[in-house]
């Protein structure tokens, strides 16, 4: 792997990391906003979060 | 209140989710059937741009994520594909990245503006409506975009009944429109209502705003009518008229007094013949436009002075509405005290009931709404905490309040009690105000040390009081404390003896530092 490419996979890292973080965090203010997650909707969401927080830990594990 | 459409572009659900839930919960705390924010989500550039032209609304604001489905300038691409299909909507771009360049390389591709995705969900809405005011008032257009769309002082029952006669109004035949008032009482406010509302109806109606007093008499001739090239010296092209531009439209002309004599009549024309004649220009030309005037002197007076021509005072006030000054309406001082303070910046903050009793007894004679909004925005610049009492009025406030309320020996209405006069005190120490014939530090003073004496008798004299513990019990600073426990016992109202054992040794640091002789 050339220097730009690891610079690169970096770089999409810190984004996705970030996705993942700012997901976490916004079902956490949901949740401590009295938002319903028994829905269709709020299980999706809930879905979302749980992908995103397997995939950081899964990041984290991998540093 | 005027509906705000939003739409929300993301590829993440819960994102979504989210901005939707804490948008909507801002409409569900508003009474009544008002609501604020019309919220429509969409979860990829594509299903936005497809269900635009379903829409039977177009949106206010759009606030699109920058990253989607692994392109990261796909929101920047929707940023420029939306200003060119929605020239009038607000674009705001929403990020987890707020770096300078990611910032800069937003506004180039045409966003209005950017919010953090760090942001806490509760801001998102202050953060929307900040977002969406700056954006207007950048706007160089001439189409009708209400100042301060959000933020106007509709508040009070006065600007609430005008505000529910506007819509009526537009849909009159009524193509005249005079607001008269003193200044501060919400003439542009109005103005702000008639806007408003016209953009609710048509978001291409024209909204043109003169004020007639800032331009010399023949640059506003030229800037009303416009003027042919080659009328006068330096008119190198034809020019549009700004009534030109309120073409299907309203013009407001503010301070309409000012109108010089040949603008007066050149004005009758288009309201009488509802043509238009540019400086210069021999062919005249058709015109629908419909005058919203305004003028903080009695026009009426300026008519029989001669000052002003009848037929055209006649013809603007085919509809007047006169704004009663804020004197008049003190009921309405309290609600538009608690708005300001909700939205003057550094707060919300809250306003003591000594502090809203005197305003409410001040006449604003220099500024109505105006004058009071001032006074509140000086009283967080003195207040050391987000609650304002009495000591922060400005003593201008407090000298009206006086000259209001001393012609008349028989008010019964609460008064600060009367004490004997002030004799050797200077007349206004910092931090302390005189109220004409009251002596209001005096009264401070004795109020002060009496909360400490009830303070130290119910703890106890000897317990271990220290100035930050007895300012933490007071709710006062740690300065404030120290000056004004310096000034009560300067002036006698506290004696040392009275005071904690630990006290009586700073303080008389203290007074022997500031060089006070025991």
């Amino acid at each position: 792997m050339t220097q730009d490419e690891s610079k690169e996979d970096a770089r999409l890292m810190r984004h996705e990391k970030a996705t993942w973080i700012g997901t976490i965090s916004m079902v956490l203010q949901l949740a401590a906003s009295g938002y319903d997650f028994t829905s269709q909707e709020g299980t999706d969401v809930l879905e979302e979060a749980q992908k995103s927080l397997a995939a950081l830990e899964n990041a984290l594990a991998k540093k | 209140m005027r509906n705000l459409v939003v739409h929300v572009v993301d590829d993440t659900r819960t994102f979504l989710v989210a901005v939707r839930q804490k948008l909507l919960a801002v409409n569900e705390s508003l009474e009544g059937e008002a609501s604020f924010f019309q919220v429509e989500t969409f979860s990829s550039p594509e299903a936005w741009l497809a269900g635009l032209s379903s829409q039977t609304q177009e949106p206010d604001l759009c606030l699109f994520d920058i990253s989607m489905h692994g392109d990261d300038e796909a929101g920047l691409t929707l940023a420029g594909q939306a200003k060119e299909r929605l020239p009038l909507t607000v674009v705001v771009m929403y990020s987890q990245f707020d770096d300078a360049d990611t910032i800069l390389k937003l506004m180039d591709a045409g966003a209005d503006s950017f919010i953090s995705k760090r942001t806490p969900l509760d801001d998102l809405p202050r953060e929307l409506q900040q977002a969406y005011s700056v954006a207007l008032r950048k706007r160089p257009t001439r189409v009708a975009l209400p100042s301060g769309a959000l933020n106007h002082v509709c508040v009070g029952q006065t600007m609430e009944n005008i505000a529910a006669r506007v819509p009526g109004l537009l849909n009159s035949a009524v193509r005249a429109l005079h607001v008269e008032g003193e200044t501060g009482t919400g003439k542009e406010v109005v103005a702000d209502l008639i806007a408003l509302a016209l953009e609710k109806a048509s978001r291409h109606t024209p909204f043109v705003r003169v004020n007639c007093g800032a331009l010399s008499a023949t640059l506003l001739e030229s800037e009303l009518f416009g003027h042919r090239k080659g009328a006068f010296t330096g008119a190198t092209t034809d020019k549009e008229g700004l009534l030109e531009a309120a073409q299907g439209g309203w013009i407001f002309l503010d301070e309409v007094a000012c109108l010089s004599m040949p603008a007066q009549i050149s004005l009758l024309r288009v309201i009488e013949n509802q043509e238009l004649l540019r400086v210069g220009d021999t062919k005249p030309r058709r015109l629908d436009v419909r005058v919203l005037s305004a003028c903080n002197e009695n026009l009426q007076t300026k008519v029989a002075d001669g000052a002003f021509r009848r037929d055209l005072w006649q013809r603007l006030t085919e509809a007047c509405l006169t704004l009663p000054p804020l004197r008049e309406r003190k009921g309405e001082v309290e609600p538009l005290a608690q708005f300001f303070c909700r939205s003057l910046s550094g707060g919300p903050y809250h306003l003591s009931p000594a502090a809203l009793e005197l305003l409410c007894r001040s006449p604003w004679r220099e500024g109505n709404v105006r004058q009071l909004r001032n006074c509140l925005r000086a009283m967080t610049e003195y207040s050391e905490s987000n609650v304002l009492g009495p000591n922060s009025i400005p003593r201008e406030i407090f000298a009206s309040i006086g000259r209001a309320e001393t012609p008349k020996p028989e008010d019964s209405r609460t008064r600060i009690p009367q004490l004997e006069p002030m004799t050797q005190e200077p007349a206004a120490r910092e931090g302390f105000l005189m109220l004409e014939g009251h002596d209001v530090p005096k009264l401070e003073r004795k109020l002060f040390a009496a909360v400490l004496k009830s303070l130290f008798a119910s703890e106890g004299r000897h317990a271990t009081w220290t100035l930050r513990s007895l300012a933490a019990r007071t709710g006062l600073s740690r300065m404030t404390l120290s000056r004004r426990l310096d000034d009560a016992l300067e002036c006698g109202e506290l004696v040392s003896s009275e005071l904690p054992k630990s006290f009586q040794r700073k303080t008389t640091r203290r007074k022997q530092r500031k060089g006070f002789s025991k």
